[in-house]
């Protein structure tokens, strides 16, 4: 007790420290942990942000009609179509250099799986052919 | 003073020889005010005024006694008269018992305290008055004020270590408020995590996250790259060059272009080179670019 008495002034010192020092861990620690947290959660944010817009897009359930308005870009009788459930196999003839500009922007344009894309020039015109799934 | 050995705590008196006094009419009200000023007090009296401490008695009209001691001083007659400084419970100076001192107290046999103009002093014991009925230590009642060193050797005082002790605690509290605040801050993320959730259920599990992620993304990658392609192939595409053929497949591709003069060929290899595609020249007006994908 008389110890105690004799090192009054330097145990409310020493205790008023460990209290300072603790509460200094507590808010680096807290600090850390919710930083950590954050970044986590951020992470999580920025996959599933990415995986939503990826879904969107090569998930589409409208792509089938998308690809469709393909066959209405040039006179029909420049086309050969033939889609079979979820695939496409299209060739477009006599095309001129605008013709096919447009038919291969549309094509790059949809958000499906391009197995294969050949062009040939002929003459003045030109051959697209096309096959793809989605 | 005569060594003693001591069990218990006790109070020591201190004679006017520990300190000096000074009394001044001041219109400060608190004994703190009249502390705060007495070192200019003393101002030019003490030898080391740094070494002293100060206090105060109030009187009466505003009248108040200054006592300055040295602790030190003080701590080393203590321990010299074999009182350990922790068993000191309180040391009062002899001023504080004017009201009670009527008549001579003897403190040894060649001393006494008596008072002389209200002010304690110490006398020759020889020079009292043998007729007067000396009181005795013990007949005194202990006053209001008295020091304390506490019990602690230390060598701040009280006073500047709570104050320390003080300003750490609130600190203190403040980090722990400050640390307690950070809860709760990724509110808004979670938010939205939530309601992309909401909105795709099938993402709720991790596992069919990671199907969907790794499915996804390979297929996002390649066409990505074959698009890319394709676009780099139609940058070729300028006066005196046209395309003669393309084709394209899940792999590779190759183009065929058509150059009206072979400076057209440089230019096409200069594009090709940033993407790193293989230009060959097969004639003065042919040129295959190909590549991976």
């Amino acid at each position: 007790m008389n110890l105690m008495k004799h090192y009054r002034n330097e145990l409310i010192l020493g205790a008023a420290i460990l209290l300072f020092l603790a509460a200094l861990l507590f808010k680096y620690e807290r600090k850390t942990e919710v930083l950590s947290s954050q970044k986590q959660t951020q992470k999580e944010l920025t996959q599933l942000r990415d995986l939503e817009a990826m879904k969107n897009v090569w998930g589409d359930k409208g792509i089938s009609k998308k690809v469709q308005r393909l066959q209405t870009i040039v006179p029909a009788n420049k086309v050969k179509w033939h889609k079979e459930a979820k695939k496409l196999s299209a060739s477009f003839s006599n095309l001129s250099g605008r013709e096919l500009n447009s038919a291969v922007n549309k094509i790059l344009n949809l958000p499906v799986e391009i197995e294969q894309l050949n062009i040939d020039k002929s003459g003045g015109s030109y051959r697209l052919e096309c096959k793809c799934k989605w | 003073m005569p060594k003693e050995t001591l069990n218990e705590s006790v109070n020591v008196l201190v004679t006017p020889r520990h300190y000096t006094i000074k009394r001044k009419e001041l219109p400060v009200k608190y004994a703190y005010q009249a502390k705060k000023i007495a070192p200019s007090v003393f101002d030019g009296l003490l030898e080391d005024a740094e070494n002293h401490a100060y206090f105060v008695i109030k009187g009466e009209e505003g009248k108040w006694d200054f006592i300055a001691y040295n602790p030190q001083e003080i701590k080393e007659q203590l321990e010299k008269s074999g009182i350990p400084v922790e068993k000191v419970n309180k040391i009062y100076f002899a001023q504080e018992f004017a009201d009670q001192i009527d008549a001579p107290i003897h403190v040894n046999d060649e001393t006494a305290l008596s008072k002389v103009d209200d002010t304690v002093v110490l006398m020759p014991a020889s020079a009292l008055n043998e007729e007067s009925r000396p009181l005795k230590l013990s007949d005194l009642e202990n006053p209001k004020g008295g020091i304390s060193f506490r019990g602690s050797s230390s060598r701040f005082d009280f006073e500047q270590i709570a104050s320390f002790a003080a300003i750490l605690v609130l600190f203190a509290g403040m980090l722990f408020y400050e640390g307690i605040r950070y809860s709760g801050a990724d509110t808004q993320s979670k938010a939205e995590i939530e309601k992309i959730l909401n909105n795709n259920p099938s993402l709720q599990s991790k596992y069919t996250r990671e199907s969907i992620a790794d499915k996804y993304k390979s297929l996002d990658t390649q066409e990505r790259q074959k698009r890319a392609a394709v676009k780099t192939l139609s940058r070729m595409i300028f006066k005196g060059v046209t395309l003669d053929s393309l084709h394209m497949d899940t792999k590779k591709f190759n183009a065929v272009f058509h150059v009206s003069d072979k400076n057209m060929i440089e230019k096409l290899k200069q594009i090709a080179a940033k993407e790193k595609f293989t230009v060959h020249a097969k004639g003065p007006t042919t040129v295959t670019v190909e590549g991976n994908l």
